[in-house]
């Protein structure tokens, strides 16, 4: 949606305005309504679906396949396909890239996907974007977010010693068996009591800068009036790799003062808890939900 | 292209996690190009293309999970999404598969293990007539067999046809009620 | 397969392994250059104006790093009217084969052109030219992506991207400058490097930022962290040291600059 000079300076005033209007009367730091639903897919390890209120539509398989631990240096493989633009579109393999690189840098995450010491699971994570009106970052990683907490790898039986001669890993048959990737986080009380094996995947958050303003989950009217876009991943309860700038289509890029970058990062650490700990009902819904139909 | 009609455009697009085993397919395969085209072409034919000249109709297809009727799938998707977008049609264009066994006995919409061991074939068909829209069949069928396996595929279509329908009045009905309130 | 095999020479057992020389002991030095050299940059050799075809151009070597870039344009474009000037960036490896699949140099490609355009971008006047395109071709002469630092990488071709658009005489707002800083973290504490060769350890952040040092506020363009459990603190040093070191190339930059205006206007009066 292209708008003119005019209704761009009235955005960006009531943006830059102390308090902030957003044109949806949102705080700064409230998402969207998201409509959130996970293991959609039968023939995937994990996967999920997000619906965004502006039609914004993202779907995530993820499938684990077993290879020798010498033969590849990624264990994570994304692939992000968003749906009317070309197969090497730059916008897909930006996104590409961004998830691929903070998933494989992931020490925890490694040691998880290991079999033996000859072999490991690899993971493929494809992302298909249906539609999106602003930039498909946020809702990518929420997506994301929410297959990997569904991600189910099936339960080894072989030895997992195989150091002395090579073994091909032998699963157990039985589905039910198969212990989930991530650990599920119950509570807010018990993420306190955590402890160093606890994993759960980071999870990206897009903003956009506007004076001295931040706003999560902009649209795409907010996008273009943005000074700079900035993404800052949590993990785990803190704050982890990257923090990038991006460039999300402003029509008028300026620079950004170190205040703004670190309210941005208070931000995150405020509204990071409480997005993973929604997406986590999201999923233990869904999964109460399964396991009753049986 | 012909101007007195509605062009219809189908793109096709498998996940690479549709399958059991992840196979990256690039957006040019011969096998689903093809598939596009059928679509077109049988949808063409379907859809009352005169009450609406120069203009065109984009479907686009997404494959999240396949196993087996890959064809037959899309075909009636494409059939409730057009009629979910208002697309004036003479009647719902219905598809399904059908594998012969042992040379003799006709199986209904065979899976994938199925389709990849047995002849098989696909037809669609417009609306409850005996009219064949489009039949697909890629593999050898002695000829004295194809009729009665035409003949079961059909009434897989016609049953599958009423399946719809009866979606289609649900999912009507629900609209209507909630703009009613 | 056995009739593809090569008869025609001897050939050596199927488990052969190609002869491996040892590492020579005078390379692991590098590290200890790094920890020795801290709050300073490594020495910088720049060029300006090397391609004579294009608006304006810039060459720059740090140590292993040589990139030149190019800057064609403003240039009209055709079609519809825009209120401003498109930037289009392009990043090229050396496709020398030896290393990696395409594949990956590909997404190496795209890093460097994502950051290099959000961070000039802010940095240019792109209202002064409407209806117009620039191009900015960044070609990667030489850089060790697998053993050296990627965001040192990511700094000299934002820095080199710069100086071509001031050669090009472009308007700008300011000349942007792009620095690399990492802080190590182990028992021992934090200490802080300019300029890092080697790529970060596990417990270690890097980064990239990119500053209009010439603006006292809202300066910093361009920023790409890396790194575990980042706190408040931790971004801040960074930040402020990265602005250290920027200004630090700036410094440099401003000298070349005028250096090179001056000898143009020489040459100028000289040839009347």
């Amino acid at each position: 949606m292209k708008y003119s000079p005019a209704e761009l300076s009235y955005l960006k005033e009531s943006l830059k305005a102390s308090p902030p209007i957003r044109p949806d009367a949102r705080l700064e730091t409230q998402l969207r309504p998201i409509e959130a639903i996970s293991n959609i897919l039968p023939t995937a390890n994990g996967s999920a679906r997000i619906r965004a209120s502006d039609g914004g539509e993202c779907i995530v398989g993820v499938k684990a396949k077993v290879v020798p631990t010498s033969s590849t240096s990624e264990l994570i493989n994304v692939d992000v396909e968003i749906s009317g633009l070309k197969e090497n579109n730059s916008l897909a393999s930006t996104l590409s890239s961004i998830f691929q690189s903070t998933l494989n840098s992931s020490q925890s995450l490694r040691q998880r996907l290991k079999l033996t010491s000859r072999f490991s699971f690899k993971l493929f994570i494809d992302v298909l974007v249906l539609s999106n009106q602003s930039h498909p970052l946020g809702l990518v990683s929420l997506t994301i977010y929410l297959a990997l907490l569904s991600t189910k790898l099936p339960l080894l039986t072989s030895s997992t010693d195989d150091s002395k001669a090579e073994e091909v890993p032998v699963f157990h048959d039985d589905w039910d068996q198969a212990r989930p990737l991530c650990d599920i986080p119950v509570t807010q009380s018990d993420s306190s009591k955590k402890s160093d094996s606890h994993w759960t995947p980071p999870l990206i958050l897009l903003m956009a800068v506007v004076g001295e303003n931040i706003f999560i989950d902009p649209t795409n009217a907010e996008e273009q009036v943005a000074s700079t876009g900035l993404f800052i991943s949590w993990s785990n309860g803190s704050i982890s790799a990257p923090l990038r700038t991006l460039d999300i289509g402003s029509t008028d890029p300026q620079g950004i003062s170190s205040t703004v970058l670190s309210k941005a990062y208070s931000i995150v650490e405020q509204c990071g808890q409480e997005i993973s700990d929604s997406l986590t009902a999201v999923y233990v819904q869904d999964e109460d939900a399964s396991s009753s139909d049986f | 292209m012909n101007l007195d009609s509605t062009f219809l455009s189908v793109n096709i697009s498998v996940s690479p996690f549709s399958t059991v085993d992840r196979k990256k397919r690039p957006r040019n395969d011969r096998r689903i190009q093809e598939c596009a085209m059928s679509i077109q072409r049988t949808f063409q034919e379907a859809i009352m293309g005169h009450l609406h000249s120069r203009t065109e109709i984009v479907i686009s297809l997404h494959v999240l999970a396949q196993d087996g009727g890959f064809f037959a799938a899309c075909i009636n998707a494409t059939s409730l999404a057009l009629i979910d977008a208002g697309v004036p049609m003479y009647d719902y264009v219905s598809a399904c598969s059908t594998a012969l066994y042992d040379s003799i006995s006709p199986l209904l919409d065979p899976n994938n293990a199925e389709e990849s061991d047995l002849p098989f074939l696909t037809v669609a068909t417009i609306g409850k007539t005996e009219k064949v829209s489009m039949l697909l069949l890629e593999s050898k069928v002695p000829l004295d067999r194809l009729e009665s396996l035409i003949a079961v595929t059909i009434s897989g279509c016609h049953s599958l046809r009423d399946q719809m329908d009866r979606q289609v009045r649900k999912h009507g009905h629900l609209r209507i009620t909630k703009r009613s309130e | 397969m056995s009739v593809l095999q090569d008869r025609r020479r001897v050939l050596p057992p199927v488990d052969t392994i190609p002869l491996q020389f040892k590492e020579d002991e005078g390379s692991s030095g590098s590290k200890e250059t790094t920890i020795a050299r801290t709050r300073t940059i490594r020495p910088i050799f720049i060029k300006q104006s090397v391609v004579a075809n294009a608006s304006g151009s810039a060459y720059l070597e740090v140590e292993d790093i040589k990139l030149q870039c190019s800057v064609y344009g403003p240039k009209p474009i055709r079609g519809s009217f825009t209120q401003q000037a498109d930037l289009l960036v392009e990043a090229k490896l050396p496709s020398l084969g030896q290393d990696a699949s395409n594949d990956k140099s590909a997404s190496i490609e795209k890093d460097i052109t994502s950051f290099v355009q959000t961070s000039i971008t802010p940095g240019i006047i792109l209202t002064q030219y409407p209806k117009s395109c620039i191009n900015i071709m960044i070609t990667v002469i030489s850089a060790d992506l697998e053993n050296r630092n990627f965001k040192s990488l990511l700094a000299a071709a934002t820095n080199v991207a710069s100086l071509a658009l001031v050669d090009a005489g472009i308007a700008l707002y300011d000349i942007v400058t792009s620095a690399s800083v990492l802080l190590s973290r182990n028992e021992n504490g934090e200490s802080l490097y300019f300029d890092p060769e080697t790529p970060r350890e596990s417990e270690d952040i890097e980064g990239v930022l990119s500053f209009m040092t010439g603006q006292d506020e809202s300066n910093i363009v361009g920023m790409w962290l890396d790194g575990e459990n980042i706190t408040s603190k931790n971004l801040t040093t960074l930040t402020e040291s990265a602005k250290e070191a920027a200004c630090q190339i700036r410094t440099l930059f401003n000298g070349v600059i005028l250096q090179e205006f001056h000898d143009k206007e020489q040459e100028a009066s000289n040839s009347k």
